[in-house]
This record gives structure tokens, C-alpha cells and sequence, in this order.
């Protein structure tokens, strides 16, 4: 008897772990909306929010033509539309204090505008079943943001539910066979790598004491390379024009063959999750007498993170978000500088646009025209001199003019030979 | 030559300290594949420690650290008691059990870490940053050629693994609570004619085996990533499980095996550097260590032997 119950305990213990694990793993729910009576609100107008996007019904309330009469309003950002928004990110959440969490950001400063707008956020923690997640839960949304590319399968689903808006961040839709696509409720903002690591390779040039820098990278995919290849003609064209002494390390043990079969040279951990090899590829790139190095190679940078402050006198330039935090070294900071992906402006761009009718989908891919490329000169959260500072700003304005085009994996120039250099 | 040597240890000595985890519970006769969830939860705890403390100390102080070493056992042979009350008091599919354990550190830990960050430090976060470890080079003996690499460039935390492995093959091999551990193990019937529980031995050996498991997982997040975050799972319990069967549930062998997979690691990448190959043979290079331990393997597995009792409830009532 005593065994059956104890067995019985042993089963529903389990239970209770598995049960808490899935839990945890699934959702936090996050209402920003405030108080409960804004939430209520946001449930009773979002039918007519629906209806003005959708062909005009005659017979629409009063509450649907107070929507678009506030859409001019929410342009100038005090809206009050109502969208349910949801997003779907990689188990590291929206609080990664890095990419989820800059786009999250923008979903945030949009309901700051938009108090009525509501946002939730899912964690999917199997990136293959991405896609899936999204079709679970897109019944009770408005707007679906998912930040990376394992979501780019989500153009079948766009296809088929016209009435939803997609905001598909740092890669473009996809079909079942692989092809790229684009669709009218689709937004896929991809971003020109080559732009920000352009900035990094100039910036490290400049900051060099040893005349050695590197660039770290994850895998050979083309962000990466795009990267690589704006880092290497950053640092060939401060060399030529701004007078610094610099060269780019390569170990070839560590070189990328990228999505064509091509070798690409850099130095590349293999892996975006790998922070152990990460820290071997650091190690042996300041044993080269490196004393800069620009990581691009997700969480396996942490590892290159870990090497530079252990070493104690060289510098990381970080990447996609404002890294700072993660530079603190006892009281000083290994963080020179971040270049960065401007995502959280675009989404709540986005977002109003849905809101105000005018969102139109498209693969666009952003640059310093729409300062969606940059970096971190805040003296707080870096650490450039007046000097770099100076001639980052001249670079910035030359690559937003077109006078400088720094070479990327697919745009038929190399870091030896790019527009502006020569 | 002596970048392979500092980094191999870097890397071997915390795999053997779980490994040593894994040796206690399994000589005891508990099935551990746990030892992943066990690794993470007390690195989490080490680090939660630092992330508490780490304003009461002078900047840079390395206090924390070793503080966060002594919690981090704490926190693993806390977490541990749960694996072993599943095992051993309500008699759980140890197999089963163990899996569970290791989801449920995962999720537990991801979610805490990003609850307290929030709630604590008001800073949307789902890491705690450390300090960095300093690392020792001693004087006169690191220039004595190859082996100098030994003493070069070390963690602190090297040394606390040395010393408490010596004394784990004192208890395990000369004290009363060695031998009662390895036989209930091998023969647990023997044990209890002897008069001794078997159930509080296990529950011991498991504990234990959760302390030095925490251990090895806060010096990963020391020598590897310098935060906690959940990439401290990755993997480090399951290799370690290897090198203990692999060593043959013995300390010295699993010593040895802990070192192939450490020096291996780091000598792969050295190799193909040396020999000026492409990048394309650097996964080949990783492969190594794994294929020669296959073939090793092969020819030894004859005097390989599983603890006799290993995952075997004990029943009093059974013959």
C-alpha cells in the first residue's frame, strides 16, 4: 500500500516539474497598457480598429470614425489605436537586454504613444518550430513581430491570414521551398551590415595602439560576412585617408566559407552559441597582438567578451545593440564603441504605420539614409576620443551621401576596391 | 603548444570535478544524468550570490569569487536533494528522474534569473554579470619548458579542484564512508546486513555529487562567459558523463579522460593552424579526441564494469 502511494507522489511530482518547466518555458505575459479599465478599453475598440483597416462597412459606429478621425492625431503621437501586438522571439526573451529587447523597446515607445495598444511576449525556445508558434497564437492578434531569421517561413501564413500585419525583423519571408518572397502584410526590415562594421573598422583603426585589429564573426551567413567585409574596408580606408596605422589579423584556421562555397577569410567561431570557442578565437587573436577586436558572433562573443578582459588592455567594439553592460571589467570597461542596428525606431515606425492605415509591406533593406545604421558615440557608453568622434561623424555623412559604399558579401565589391576609397 | 596546455586545463579540470560528481552518485549505485541541471543550478546560485553581494565589495575585490564557489556547492547539493528525494525515497525511474531534473534547472533558473533581475535590480536582464577571475602565473616554475605551461596563466579555482580531488580519492578509497558508498553500489545487500542504510548512503553520494557538479559550473561561468546566463548549459554534463564512463566509474582514468577531451579540444584548433590547413578541417580536427576514444573503447570496453547495482532501487524485500 505504502509503495503505491509513494509511487503515486513520484508520479505527480514529475508532473508538477514537467508542468512547471513548460511553464516557464512558454510565456510571461507583460501587459504595458497600465490599468486594467485601458485594457478593457483596448478590447472594445479593436473590432472597429479592424473594420477601418478592412473596407469601410456603412453601417460602422461611431466608435470605428473616432479611429480614423485620432489616426492624424497618432501621427503626431498621441494615438489611441488599439493593437493587439504580439511577439514572438528565441528563448533568450525579450528581456536579453540586446536584440529581442531592442525590438521589444519599440513596441513599448509605440504603446507609450498608443496607451490603448496592447503587447505580448511568447518565447519559442525551438527554432524550427518558429513558425508554428506564430500559427498558434495569431488568431488573437493584431500585429505579429518576430525578431530573427528562423521566422522568414512565415510568409505562407501571411498569405493566407491578409487581415494580419507582419513585422519580420533582419531577414526577408521565405516560401515552403526557400525562395524568397515579399507580401503586401509583410514588413521585412534587413539591415546593411556592411555600413555599421564600416564604422567599427574605422573606429578601430583610429583607436589602435599595436596597429593589429580583427573581426570576430559567428557563421559565414551574409550579416556576417556583410560585416566582415564593412570592418575590413573601414580599416583599409582609414589607412588610406585618415592617416592610421592598422591591419586587419586573419587566422586562416579560423577563415568562413560563406553560403556560396567561398572563402571569405575573417576570423569565424563556427557557431552563434559557442561562447568556449569563442574564447579560444579571442585568445589566439590577442596572441597576435591584436588590441581591438569587433565581435559580430552573437552569444560565442561573450567568449571573446571573456579573453579581452582577462587580457586587461585591449577593446571590444560591439555589435546590433548598445553592448556597454556587457563590458564592465571591475571599474573600467572593455566596450570601445557599439555600431548599431537601429531596430526599435523602425518597429514603432512600423507599428504606426498599421495604426494610421499607411503600412505597406516590402523587403527593405536600411541604411544610413534612414539612420537605421550607427553607433554609440555617448561618452557614457563609449569610450572614442574627440579625434575618432570627429572623423566618425565626417564617415557618417559621406556613407549616408553615397560617397562611400563599403564593401558587402553580394554587392560586387571588395574591401580593397569600394566606392570612396580610392 | 602552451596555449593547448593552458586552455586544455582550463577546460578539463571543472569536467573533472562533475565527472567526480558523477563518480559518487553512480559508485553508489544512483543512475546520474543529471549532473547538467545540477552544474547549472549551482552556477546559478553562485552567481545570484555575486549579483547580491557584489556592492559590499571594494571593486575588483575577488572576494565574491570564492565566495560564489562555496554557494554555488550549496546551491548544486540543494538542487541535488530534489533528484535524490525523486530517486531514492519515492523510488523515481532514475533515468527518468534525471532528465527531469535537467529540463526543470533549465527553465527554473532562465526564469528566476529574468524575475529577480527585474524585481531586484529593476534592469531587464536574463544574465548576472561576475567579475573576471584573475589568473596566476608562479615565478620561477613557469619557465621550465613544456611543462611550465602548468603553472602558467592558471585559475585559482585549478588549484581548489586539484586539492579536493585529492581528497575525493581519499574518501572514496581509504575511509569507511568510501567503501560503504562503492558497496552499496556493487552489493547493497551487504551493506544493509552490515546495518548501515543504504538510503542514506545514496542520499549522500547524491548530495555530493551535486555540490561538485555546482562547483564545476560556476568555474565555467568564470573561465568561459563571465555572466550567467542559460548558455552555461552547454553540455558540460553530458561530457562529463562520458569521461566518467569512459574512465571506467574510476577517478585516475576519468582524470585521463577528462584531459584527452580538454587538451584535445583546444590542440584541434592549434593543429590546423600549425599545419596551415583550411578552416573546413578544424570540425575534422574536433573530431579526434571522440573517434580515438571510440577505438580505445573498442579494445578496453572487455574491463570496463558498471557499478553491479548501478540504477537498481533498492528493495529490502527483494533477493
Amino acid at each position: 500500500m505504502k509503495q503505491k502511494r509513494i509511487l503515486a507522489a513520484a508520479t505527480a511530482l514529475t508532473l508538477l516539474g514537467s508542468l512547471l518547466t513548460s511553464c516557464s518555458s512558454s510565456t510571461a505575459t507583460t501587459t504595458t497598457a497600465g490599468s486594467s479599465t485601458a485594457a478593457t478599453t483596448a478590447e472594445a475598440t479593436t473590432t472597429a480598429a479592424a473594420e477601418t483597416t478592412t473596407a469601410e462597412a456603412a453601417g460602422t459606429t461611431t466608435a470605428a470614425e473616432t479611429t480614423t478621425a485620432e489616426a492624424s492625431d497618432s501621427a503626431t503621437g498621441t494615438g489611441d489605436a488599439a493593437l493587439k501586438i504580439v511577439i514572438v522571439t528565441s528563448p533568450s526573451g525579450v528581456d536579453d537586454g540586446s536584440f529581442n529587447e531592442d525590438n521589444y523597446n519599440g513596441i513599448l515607445s509605440f504603446i507609450k504613444n498608443n496607451p490603448a495598444s496592447t503587447v505580448k511576449d511568447i518565447k519559442e525556445p525551438d527554432s524550427a518550430n518558429a513558425v508554428t508558434a506564430v500559427a498558434n497564437v495569431l488568431a488573437d492578434y493584431d500585429v505579429i513581430v518576430t525578431p530573427g531569421y528562423q521566422f522568414a517561413g512565415i510568409y505562407q501564413l501571411a498569405v493566407d491570414n491578409p487581415d494580419k500585419d507582419f513585422i519580420l525583423v533582419d531577414s526577408n519571408p521565405s516560401d515552403t521551398d526557400g525562395n524568397e518572397q515579399s507580401a503586401d502584410n509583410i514588413y521585412a526590415m534587413t539591415f546593411a551590415e556592411q555600413e555599421s562594421g564600416f564604422y567599427a573598422g574605422v573606429a578601430a583603426a583610429l583607436e589602435t595602439k599595436s596597429g593589429k585589429v580583427a573581426v570576430v564573426n559567428g557563421v559565414a551567413y551574409p550579416s556576417n560576412v556583410n560585416y566582415q567585409y564593412g570592418f575590413e574596408s573601414g580599416v583599409n580606408y582609414a589607412v588610406k585617408h585618415l592617416n592610421a596605422t592598422a591591419e586587419v589579423v586573419e587566422l586562416q584556421q579560423y577563415a568562413g566559407t560563406d553560403v556560396t562555397g567561398a572563402d571569405v577569410g575573417g576570423n569565424y567561431i563556427g557557431d552563434f552559441s559557442d561562447p568556449a570557442t569563442g574564447k579560444i578565437v579571442g585568445e589566439a587573436l590577442l596572441a597576435e597582438g591584436c588590441d581591438i577586436l569587433f565581435v559580430a558572433a552573437g552569444n560565442s562573443g561573450n567568449g571573446v567578451f571573456t579573453a579581452v578582459k582577462e587580457n586587461g588592455a585591449a577593446k571590444v567594439i560591439g555589435c546590433d545593440v548598445d553592448q556597454y553592460d556587457d563590458g564592465v571589467n571591475g571599474s573600467s570597461n572593455i566596450v570601445l564603441t557599439s555600431v548599431l542596428k537601429v531596430m526599435s525606431t523602425n518597429v514603432e515606425k512600423q507599428l504606426q504605420a498599421i495604426a494610421d492605415g499607411t503600412f505597406t509591406g516590402g523587403n527593405v533593406v536600411l541604411n544610413a539614409t534612414t539612420d537605421s545604421t550607427g553607433y554609440v558615440s555617448d561618452p557614457s557608453r563609449s569610450q572614442l576620443s574627440d579625434t575618432t568622434k570627429t572623423a566618425l561623424e565626417d564617415v557618417y555623412t559621406k556613407v549616408k551621401d553615397g560617397t562611400i559604399v563599403p564593401a558587402a558579401n553580394f554587392n560586387g565589391y571588395t574591401p580593397e576596391d569600394f566606392p570612396g576609397l580610392n | 603548444m602552451n596555449t593547448m596546455i593552458i586552455d586544455g586545463l582550463s577546460y578539463a579540470l571543472p569536467l573533472l570535478i562533475i565527472a567526480c560528481g558523477g563518480i559518487f552518485s553512480e559508485r553508489s549505485g544512483v543512475t546520474n544524468l543529471a549532473l547538467e541541471g545540477f552544474l547549472g543550478f549551482g552556477a546559478f546560485t553562485g552567481s545570484l550570490f555575486v549579483a547580491l553581494t557584489s556592492s559590499w565589495f571594494s571593486n575588483g575585490s575577488t572576494v565574491p569569487m570564492y565566495l560564489a564557489f562555496l554557494f554555488a556547492m550549496l546551491g548544486g547539493g540543494f538542487y541535488a536533494l530534489l533528484f535524490a528525494l525523486l530517486c531514492i525515497k519515492f523510488r523515481a525511474n532514475q533515468v527518468i528522474a534525471g532528465v527531469v531534473i535537467n529540463i526543470l534547472s533549465v527553465a527554473l533558473t532562465g526564469f528566476l534569473t529574468s524575475q529577480i533581475n527585474s524585481s531586484v535590480f529593476g534592469e531587464a536582464s536574463n544574465k548576472f554579470q561576475l567579475g573576471v577571475s584573475p589568473r596566476w602565473t608562479v615565478p620561477g616554475l613557469s619557465q621550465i619548458p613544456v611543462l611550465g605551461a602548468v603553472f602558467t596563466k592558471f585559475y585559482p579555482f585549478e588549484i581548489l579542484i586539484v586539492i579536493l580531488v585529492i581528497f575525493i580519492n581519499y574518501l572514496l578509497y581509504k575511509t569507511r564512508f568510501g567503501m560503504h558508498l562503492r558497496a552499496a553500489g556493487d552489493n547493497p545487500q551487504a551493506v544493509d546486513t552490515a546495518g548501515i542504510s543504504v538510503a542514506k548512503v545514496r542520499f549522500t553520494a547524491v548530495v555530493i555529487a551535486g555540490m561538485l557538479a555546482g562547483l564545476g559550473g560556476m568555474c565555467y561561468a568564470y573561465s568561459i562567459s563571465t555572466n550567467f546566463s542559460p548558455s552555461i548549459y552547454f553540455g558540460a554534463g553530458y561530457l562529463a558523463i562520458a569521461a566518467m564512463i569512459f574512465g571506467n566509474w574510476k577517478l585516475m582514468p576519468t582524470l585521463a579522460a577528462c584531459l584527452i577531451f580538454g587538451l584535445a579540444r583546444s590542440g584541434a584548433y592549434q593543429l590546423v593552424g600549425y599545419l596551415k590547413l583550411s578552416s573546413n578541417y578544424t570540425n575534422l580536427a574536433l573530431a579526434i579526441p571522440y573517434v580515438l576514444t571510440l577505438l580505445l573503447l573498442i579494445f578496453f570496453s572487455k574491463t570496463n564494469r558498471a557499478p553491479r547495482a548501478l540504477g537498481e532501487i533498492y528493495d529490502k524485500s527483494k533477493r
